[in-house]
């Protein structure tokens, strides 16, 4: 419990820097790439905001739990339970492979329309691939 | 995997969330274990013998294909 306590403040320090970093960092790159066109700036301004209000949320969340400690047993319970961490790891193991085999049905009905998404699905696939096959050989290592 | 879990609870009068805490687990992960939904782990079922004072084996029934 004390290491969890422990892990939690860590990553407020870090969530903290986080908030610091981003609003500085989202500045000086508007004003250093001068972004002029409106659908780039509004998706980088889109991502920091949301970053933003993710980061602060978590930031209350964890000060709550640190300050109220059934609240924080509670959370350690939920956090560290075995039926828990199997349905995350069945759920992405699952979706993936949904996700991936909705990408390659996609590669091939976009061949027929645009073949820049078809090539951009493509390599999207191919990418997984090459991911999935370096995680493998690490946990295959590691285990 | 079948287990006695449920009837060994009720044997010792005690309440779900009461055996999830002593175990550091969720209420939903009992409800799953009783309901044979849910296979516990190596730890969870060391821990739920512990519990109740029994071995693993006299926990959990394990099945002729599951041992292989």
């Amino acid at each position: 419990m004390e290491d969890f306590r422990k892990k939690l403040e860590r990553k407020m320090k870090i969530l903290a820097l986080i908030c610091c970093i981003f609003p500085v960092s989202f500045i000086s790159g508007m004003s250093i790439f001068k972004l002029k066109d409106d659908f780039s700036s509004g998706l980088v301004l889109g991502v920091c905001i949301s970053s933003m209000l993710v980061t602060v949320y978590c930031l209350a969340k964890y000060y709550s739990l640190l300050h109220n400690d059934e609240k924080l047993k509670k959370y350690y319970v939920e956090k560290t339970d075995e039926r828990n961490d199997a349905i995350s790891k069945e759920t992405m193991r699952t979706s993936s492979v949904i996700c991936l085999v909705l990408t390659i049905i996609a590669c091939i009905l976009f061949g027929f329309i645009n073949k820049y998404v078809s090539i951009a699905l493509a390599a999207d696939v191919y990418l997984s691939a090459i991911i999935t096959l370096i995680v493998h050989n690490y946990y295959k290592k590691k285990m | 995997m079948k287990n006695k879990i449920q009837q060994l609870r009720k044997a010792h009068k005690v309440t779900q969330q009461e055996l999830a805490d002593a175990l550091c687990v969720t209420r939903q992960t009992i409800i799953s274990l009783e309901n044979g939904r849910y296979n516990a782990s190596l730890t969870l079922a060391h821990k739920a013998a512990q519990f109740f004072g029994m071995t693993i084996e006299e926990l959990f029934i394990f099945e002729n294909d599951e041992n292989i």
